[in-house]
């Protein structure tokens, strides 16, 4: 027969029935007691899935920097964000701070841009109508030609200052939207802090920039897509609501939005 | 809904940012061309942000007026973030923290009352003819 000692709080099995705990003394409550019940032995602590998740699992090479180096941690951060988005987003850290993850947007974003730069210096090169023009038998205007290239060589230089500004505030903005949709739905499971890591760390394609002519479409078409799987991933929803989440702004609010800034991003770009 | 205030000292909000933000991007629309609505263009119906340059503008003017007659969702939203914004400052000015807890139904009604807030002020640009 068990039984349970309310002092020490011990259990006892005896084959006889005991009055008292043998281990200190004290008196045991009769068995027919209104509040007598042996309690179950202890378990383990046992943390819930999710909390398990998120201080044992939550990782981004990015923000580990003193562990594997500052290239080390952006081709590793690039390569699982781009690569095995599913994977990248399960174990994001949803907390920690925005410094890191705009850190790892802007160096993305800034060699995308500069690529983009290279680019169009180098085609506008090639084929300067300047050079062709005579076999046209055209009038050319060389002295309104000289000044848009010297008006584009200032605005490549101010873009450079200011791409960063911009790039921050179109992280702030574009995350923004997202978290509002997320709330007016009721699916945000995560704060806005975790919406603003997924639309940072999904920077990465900007190096899709690296391919001539198609690259700017690659990377906005792929960031789509990773913004869709880490809205998913981290806000564990389906993919249908990820999708709703993404182009419902896009389809009724923000065209015009959008097409503003990639006309800011590209009127020093493509001044031509 | 339950509401609390948590004294101590706070980090400063994320939040923070949009006061900056949201001048940024006035600023911005002021000194810019006005943009092609694709909106607009492809339905013939101004989108729920059609009007905010021209808001943008106005602001600048300091013709308040005008502003919320070009597109009130978008002033509203704009003040909004901005006094949300400004409160989270204060938050870590002045050691404190102010927490909102919803009920569902609480939660469900300020849902609906968005989703309404956006259809009249789309209804607003279509009736007034942007």
């Amino acid at each position: 027969m068990k039984r349970y000692c309310k002092n020490c709080q011990r259990i006892t099995d005896s084959e006889t029935e005991l009055r008292s705990c043998p281990q200190c003394g004290a008196e045991f409550e009769p068995i027919g007691a209104p509040d007598y019940k042996l309690p179950e032995p202890p378990l383990p602590p046992v943390q819930p899935q999710s909390q398990q998740a998120k201080t044992e699992e939550r990782y981004t090479p990015w923000e580990d920097r003193g562990k594997l180096g500052f290239i080390g941690s952006l081709f590793e951060t690039w390569k699982e964000s781009l690569f095995n988005p599913s994977g990248f987003f399960r174990k994001m850290p949803i907390k920690g701070g925005i410094g890191n993850p705009i850190l790892y947007g802007l160096i993305l974003g800034f060699i995308g841009l500069v690529f983009q730069m290279m680019y169009n210096r180098f085609f506008g090169q090639l084929f300067d109508p300047s050079q062709w023009n005579h076999y046209l038998g055209r009038d050319f205007n060389y002295d309104f030609y000289e000044f848009s290239r010297q008006v584009q060589s200032i605005s490549y230089f101010f873009l450079v200052f200011l791409t960063p500004f911009l790039l921050a505030a179109w992280f702030f903005i574009a995350s923004g939207i997202l978290h509002l949709i997320l709330i007016i739905f009721g699916w945000n499971k995560e704060d806005f802090e975790a919406t603003f890591r997924i639309v940072t760390y999904t920077e990465g394609t900007s190096f899709f920039e690296i391919v001539p002519f198609v690259g700017g479409l690659i990377a906005t078409i792929w960031q789509f897509v990773l913004i869709i799987i880490g809205i998913k991933e981290v806000h564990k929803l389906t993919v249908g609501q990820a999708l709703i989440v993404v182009f419902l702004p896009l389809i009724f609010c923000c065209v015009c939005c959008c097409g503003f800034f990639f006309m800011i991003f590209g009127m020093a770009a493509f001044s031509y | 809904m339950n509401a609390s205030i948590q004294k101590g000292r706070q980090s400063l909000s994320i939040h923070v940012v949009w006061m900056v933000i949201i001048f940024g991007v006035l600023a911005v629309y002021k000194f810019s061309p006005p943009a092609i609505c694709v909106f607009h263009e492809v339905t013939g119906y101004p989108c729920l942000s059609c009007g905010a340059t021209r808001a943008a503008n106005a602001f600048f003017e300091g013709d308040l007026t005008s502003m919320i007659y070009f597109n009130p969702l978008v002033v509203m939203f704009c003040a909004g973030l901005f006094f949300f914004s400004l409160f989270k400052l204060l938050e870590f000015i002045f050691n404190f923290k102010l927490i909102l807890r919803f009920d569902r139904k609480t939660a469900l009604g300020a849902r609906l009352l968005l989703v309404v807030m956006v259809a009249a002020n789309w209804l607003f640009l279509i009736v007034s003819g942007r």
